[in-house]
């Protein structure tokens, strides 16, 4: 029988809270997901914040309660989030709060193997719930790393201990060279890696966060493009390969087509040229080894 | 000999046409006066949209008004950095827009001409 297992992703997640009538209607006309479609509290969803060029600012989940709308956000990337909806906010009822560093954030895998959580858990993704775990509020989020189903975990972060300690006696701590290792097979996005203005969300395997019917958001015009004429010039893909590697520069033919942008032992992530995986068999090369690209994840 | 000149404060300005347009949809809604907020709001594919709207209700306390051609414009203060020395003006016409916004601050403008970046 497989045993829980945890990681603590408090470095990683931010969290802000927005209040106010036009919160919602807001983050709709920022980013790409048809946030809409968010009719009750208890709802959740994905969406990219985009430059009006259509590049990444942060990937952002969205949870909806009676009185808020928590967004997570990259910790790296909450302030420059929080700033850049300070800046589209005129007229608007909208109040930003960034609790980040109130909170502390685990991810469970396997949770039914954990006693008190059969409540909280649910087929539904992104939808979330707040309850009790020994008699501590918390926060429930029923997300997925890739295609693995987890359960996120939020709490104050004077908590940190008593909650740990329960996940500690019920499950294993995942090391973090390890959910790096989960994170990079199962293709998951982090910001300043694969997610960065240097992307747009259809390079980056965001598409199913892209709703193409909702009419206008900042870059949206950018983004349709994209996609109606086919002018994605690269994907994210899972590489791998033998050895150590050192270098990130990816070669096909000769030619520079690509880097790596997350190493964990001797798989990665990276972005490819789409002309060099037009090849049945891409044969790419980093410091002269032979890299293997493993799946594209282009959506 | 050297010319000195003062320079004019940028305002937000209404074109005679585009009043005229005004007066028409403020009476065929049977309001007695032609109160309009201008003003921008986040969203668009370039980043900011412009907002035109008749008014019922009282403008806020900070809204700056300006009064030309018997239209009052009311615009929040945050938009009016982003509006100064727009002028609005009507295209009529076969292929005319209907408002349309000039705005001498705006470096790019998306296809549907509604939204702009600065």
């Amino acid at each position: 029988m497989k045993q829980a297992s945890f990681y603590e992703l408090t470095s990683q997640r931010g969290m802000i809270h927005l209040c106010g009538k036009d919160s919602l209607d807001l983050l709709d006309r920022l980013s790409t997901n048809k946030l809409t479609d968010l009719t009750s509290a208890g709802m959740g969803m994905g969406s990219v914040l985009t430059t009006n060029k259509g590049r990444i600012i942060d990937l952002i989940y969205l949870y909806v309660f009676q009185d808020r709308i928590a967004v997570t956000t990259s910790f790296e990337a909450t302030q420059k989030v929080i700033d850049w909806l300070d800046f589209y906010i005129f007229t608007e009822d909208v109040k930003i709060k960034n609790i980040s560093s109130d909170i502390v954030y685990f991810r469970i895998f396997n949770p039914t193997h954990l006693t008190d959580l059969e409540n909280v858990m649910s087929e539904n993704m992104f939808s979330v719930k707040n309850g009790l775990l020994e008699q501590i509020p918390c926060t429930f989020i029923n997300q997925r790393v890739g295609n693995i189903p987890c359960l996120d975990l939020i709490t104050n972060s004077s908590n940190e201990i008593k909650i740990k300690d329960f996940l500690s006696n019920q499950g294993n701590e995942i090391l973090k060279k390890d959910y790096e290792k989960i994170r990079i097979q199962a293709g998951d996005p982090v910001f300043n890696a694969e997610l960065s203005e240097d992307y747009n969300p259809l390079e980056a395997g965001l598409k199913k966060y892209v709703n193409f019917n909702k009419g206008c958001y900042i870059g949206q015009e950018v983004v349709a493009r994209l996609d109606t004429y086919d002018k994605v010039q690269r994907s994210l893909v899972r590489l791998s390969w033998s050895g150590e590697l050192k270098g990130r520069a990816l070669l096909y033919q000769e030619k520079k087509v690509g880097a790596i942008t997350s190493v964990s032992g001797n798989i990665g992530l990276g972005y490819v040229h789409k002309k060099a995986l037009e090849s049945t068999k891409p044969y790419l090369i980093c410091e002269g080894k032979s890299v293997n690209v493993e799946a594209v994840l282009t959506n | 000999m050297v010319t000195r000149i003062t320079p004019e404060p940028l305002t937000i300005t209404i074109s005679e046409e585009a009043a005229k347009h005004v007066g028409q949809f403020v009476a065929a809604e049977g309001k007695a006066e032609a109160n309009l907020r201008v003003g921008v709001k986040g969203g668009g594919c370039s980043g900011l949209t412009y907002v035109l709207e008749i008014i019922d209700n009282e403008p806020d306390a900070e809204d700056k008004l300006i009064e030309e051609h018997g239209v009052k414009l009311y615009v929040d203060k945050k938009s009016y950095i982003f509006l100064a020395g727009t002028v609005l003006e009507y295209s009529g016409g076969l292929n005319g827009k209907g408002f349309v916004f000039n705005n001498p601050n705006a470096k790019t403008t998306c296809g549907c001409g509604t939204s702009f970046s600065v």
